[in-house]
């Protein structure tokens, strides 16, 4: 018999689910049909072709009011739904909110779903299943979660820790959040109706701690949170009122809690559809009217407590309900009902019980795991920023060495002009002094013979070297022909002594020779004789004998430190100034 | 209920912890480890493990092997607890002897029984009876030990609501204790068994032979002065009359083994004690009182859930204590690399910058006097 009624209770579950599937896809599919007409008037706008750049921006401000249509008040309505059910079904809850749950990525939409489920097997007393739900969240802890996520977050956990009846830990996590002050003046409504139900389950442990004062004063504070705006918000505040109604008996103001409890049955009952809240509001007051010692009425108010959720798999709260009434029957001596409730809540009571240790189990462990991960996830943090850190001073030092090689190059090539330049000078005052006192170079020349007297004879030498004055005074270095055999035949002198003449006196072989009096020469005229700023330079490189405008850009840049055009440059500027 | 089967068999069980402990020289580290088992099980196991690495002989190490077990399984931490269990088993099949493995066994089973893995208890009870069956005939071991084997069968029973067999184990233990010439530890334990049988019969309806029963179990407290013990017994023969709807005589009894109760501390024989007050004297329209009590009952009950869920509290404040501590390890290791690096990069970043202004200014210096040398020219 009772397998037939599970047999129709779970067809009646699965066409539950079948018509939320069906709710569902009918939302979806107006969903789809508004981002139809979206398009189609967006398509509309984009035929008019008067101002292209505003139709980008109407198009850019309808879709953004679309998408945020679509994640914002859709939402929140789908959620609400889903903990409405909470109260009146748990199974039913369970597999809307898994339905929406598949098809939402939103992570916080995720915690949200996550959290309400987690309630609903609470409510069926699965604690295991409960805790499983609620702590899958660090599947998606790596990312950066908002601030809403962590407060909802720790309130999930508190939650749990209270429904396993570990009620010093969610005491901690709770007075953790409620001295943070932002979750306290936050006006986001998300936040707010969570802040309630914090408050809320700060005045569940104060009264199971004993402590009703303390837990009155925050069911006031959790009144304070909430609104009529939603399912959420007026079942938390019946909820409320329910709490405080039921410390008001603890306290012994009983006519206080009557009046309270008899004014939230009145409510309840025009409505009828939140089977859970009505059934724990009769429960209350059957409690009233056993303190009264009135047990039939109580007896009375019982069994309408248990007929709001018969069938309906609210187990924690049938364990109050049989509790209650077996104590009643058991005050009549009526002994036969007194076993049968009796029977009935001791063995929802035992489930409960080993349901409660396994969650317990569970839970630690779960914390265990999650703590690692939370260290683990506090590493990879740190080590990203130590690293992001790293990165950042390598590349500043980096891009400073750079800079560090490049203006060095600079400093290289700024030497080699120096150079240039004050060999310039010096050769000017060189031929100004020799032009005044030509005598005087003799004693100069006569130092080199030295080195080399085993081979040439030094008035050989000082014939060559004679030889190559008139030649670096004349213009013939400019020919384009110019070489070594060449020379030497027009100095009629071996092309071997010539070479070493000039290897051993000029430090360098022919071509550099030429080469640098070619430069010479250009760069004086260059300085001199201002029509030659104005030429080309490959004209200029065709002037001073060399083959090519590359060729003489090279030589030039490697005997001054500076391109022929910077050279112009300089020139021409410190001549305009 | 339940929980009172748990005490009584933690009873046992630490009856032969104390037994073997006397055995040996007065480790004071076990017992502090032990005294920890439930408000610190973490240090308790941490001790355990480091006895571990000392050298002992095969009954220490039993002996710290049991401790584990019984630490992790106030930690609700039923693996490791398993763990430890079957390598206090596998030491003690290395012994030869008989009687060791034998009250090894039972030990075992206790812990199987806490861990409501009960047919692993039963199977384990089978085991320690092969053993038993080698020790010689007429030693008071053998007996107590069966008798002992016994208890644990009918408590198994009795938690499985199966009281005709329950009650058929707890004779057999009681025939076998009372073949020993009886001691002092061995009264507590007929007591326990007298007070199991009482409520068998009481569930079976057979009321006359459960008070006959907690009468038992009365008496055999007295002679060992183990006032909570009678107060157990008190209470069951309350609950006999509360049965037999003679409700005053229960509170009687009740207000007796409240009285008995009053200096032991022991919270599951108060809980008991004042939930069965109430009832009585809810039964009795005695609304105030009734209150009362219930007040008290709910109290006496808030306590012992906390007490059973301290060490889980300890558990978890332990976990996010290491964790905060971890976090902040690796914090200020992080931050001192950053400061590290940071340093270094500070210097070599100055180094070129002093570089850098050196040659620019020589750069400078170059470009003045070029400048000059073109002018002057």
């Amino acid at each position: 018999m009772s397998f037939a009624i599970r047999e129709i209770q779970k067809n009646k579950n699965h066409n539950n689910i079948i018509i939320n599937n069906i709710n569902f896809n009918s939302i979806k599919d107006r969903f789809w049909k508004i981002i139809y007409r979206s398009t189609k008037n967006s398509l509309f706008l984009l035929k008019m072709p008067k101002n292209k750049r505003n139709i980008l921006l109407i198009l850019i401000i309808f879709w953004s009011i679309v998408t945020n249509g679509q994640s914002g008040p859709d939402f929140s309505i789908l959620a609400d739904k889903a903990f409405q059910k909470l109260y009146q079904n748990p199974d039913d809850c369970i597999s809307y909110s898994q339905s929406l749950l598949l098809s939402d990525q939103n992570i916080e939409h995720k915690l949200v779903l996550q959290n309400i489920i987690s309630q609903a097997y609470a409510m069926k007393g699965d604690y295991v299943q409960s805790v499983s739900t609620s702590i899958q969240k660090e599947d998606f802890q790596p990312k950066n979660l908002s601030y809403f996520m962590q407060a909802f977050g720790d309130y999930n956990l508190a939650e749990q820790y209270q429904n396993l009846d570990l009620y010093n830990q969610s005491k901690k996590i709770i007075s953790r959040l409620l001295s943070d002050h932002n979750l306290l003046k936050s006006n986001d409504p998300k936040l707010r109706i969570t802040t309630a139900k914090i408050y809320q389950l700060q005045a569940l442990n104060f009264g199971i701690s004993r402590n009703y004062q303390a837990a009155l004063r925050y069911l006031d504070k959790s009144d304070q949170y909430t609104n009529n705006s939603n399912e959420e918000n007026i079942i938390t505040e019946i909820e409320n009122q329910i709490f405080r109604s039921s410390y008001f008996m603890k306290q012994n103001r009983l006519e206080e809690s009557k009046k309270l409890i008899d004014s939230v049955i009145y409510g309840l009952e025009k409505y009828k559809d939140r089977p859970f809240l009505l059934s724990l509001a009769y429960e209350t007051l059957s409690r009233y009217y056993f303190l009264k010692q009135d047990y039939k009425t109580s007896v009375f108010q019982s069994e309408i407590a248990l007929k709001q959720i018969e069938n309906l798999p609210f187990n924690n709260l049938k364990i109050k309900i049989y509790e209650s009434l077996s104590r009643n029957y058991f005050t009549q001596h009526d002994n036969a009902k007194y076993h049968h409730y009796y029977k009935l809540y001791t063995a929802l009571k035992t489930q409960e019980d080993s349901n409660t240790k396994e969650g317990i189990r569970y839970i630690v462990k779960l914390v265990e795991t999650n703590l690692n991960k939370n260290i683990e996830f506090q590493k990879q943090r740190y080590s990203q920023t130590f690293w992001m850190l790293t990165l950042i001073l390598s590349f500043l030092i980096l891009g400073l060495l750079i800079y560090l090689l490049i203006i060095k190059n600079k400093n290289k090539d700024l030497k080699k002009q120096f150079d240039f330049f004050e060999k310039q000078r010096k050769n000017k005052q060189k031929i100004a002094s020799s032009l005044s006192a030509s005598i005087k170079e003799i004693p100069a020349i006569e130092k080199s013979p030295e080195k080399d007297s085993n081979k040439i004879s030094k008035e050989k030498e000082e014939e060559i070297l004679q030889k190559l004055e008139e030649f670096e005074q004349s213009d013939r270095f400019l020919n384009k022909n110019m070489s070594l055999s060449l020379l030497s035949s027009q100095m009629e002198i071996n092309t071997k002594y010539l070479s070493e003449v000039i290897n051993n006196s000029k430090e360098k072989n022919f071509n550099g020779y030429i080469n640098e009096l070619r430069i010479n020469h250009i760069a004086h005229l260059l300085r001199t004789n201002p029509t030659f700023l104005n030429y080309k330079v490959s004209y200029l490189a065709e002037y001073s004998g060399f083959s090519s405008h590359s060729t003489f850009t090279t030589v030039f840049k490697s005997i001054t430190g500076m391109s022929p055009n910077a050279y112009i440059q300089e020139i021409s500027k410190s001549k305009s100034s | 209920m339940k929980f009172i089967l748990k005490i009584l068999s933690l009873f046992f069980l630490s009856l032969y912890i104390s037994i073997s402990a006397q055995k040996m020289p007065v480790d004071s580290l076990m017992k502090k480890a032990y005294s920890e088992i439930y408000d610190n099980p973490d240090n308790t196991i941490k001790i355990g493990k480091n006895l571990l690495k000392k050298d002992n002989d095969i009954n220490t190490s039993i002996r710290i092997y049991m401790l584990l077990s019984t630490a992790n399984i106030a930690k609700r931490n039923f693996d490791e607890s398993l763990k430890y269990i079957l390598k206090a088993k596998e030491l003690s099949q290395k012994t030869n002897d008989a009687k060791n493995q034998a009250s090894v066994l039972i030990a075992v089973a206790i812990q199987y029984q806490q861990m409501e893995l009960f047919s692993k208890s039963l199977e384990t009870l089978n085991e320690a009876d092969l053993y038993l069956a080698k020790i010689a005939k007429n030693s008071p071991e053998k007996y107590i030990e069966t008798a002992r084997s016994y208890a644990i069968r009918g408590m198994i029973y009795k938690s499985q609501s199966n009281s005709e067999i329950a009650l058929e184990k707890f004779l057999i233990s009681l025939q076998n204790f009372e073949k020993v010439p009886l001691k002092k530890t061995t009264y507590s334990n007929v007591s326990v068994v007298y007070y199991n049988i009482g409520y068998c019969y009481l569930n079976l309806n057979q009321i006359d032979n459960a008070q006959k029963a907690f009468l038992q179990s009365i008496n055999y407290a007295q002679k060992n002065h183990a006032k909570s013990l009678e107060a157990f017994a008190l209470k069951g023969m309350a609950e006999m009359y509360k049965q037999k709807r003679e409700y005053q005589t229960a509170v009687n009894l009740l207000q007796k083994a409240e009285n008995l109760s009053k200096n032991t501390g022991d919270i599951v024989l108060n809980e008991g004690i004042y939930k069965e007050m109430s009832d009585n004297y809810l039964a009795l329209r005695k609304q105030d009182l009734y209150q009362l009590y219930n007040k008290k009952y709910y109290e006496m009950r808030f306590k012992r859930k906390e007490n059973e869920l301290t060490s889980i509290n300890q558990v978890i404040d332990n976990h996010n204590k290491d964790t905060s501590i971890k976090n902040k390890e690796i914090k200020s290791n992080y931050t001192y690399l950053m400061i590290i690096s940071s340093v270094i990069s500070v210097i070599i970043i100055g180094v070129f910058l002093y570089l850098i202004s050196k040659i620019k200014k020589q750069n400078k210096k170059y470009q003045r006097e070029i400048q000059h040398i073109i002018r002057a020219s």
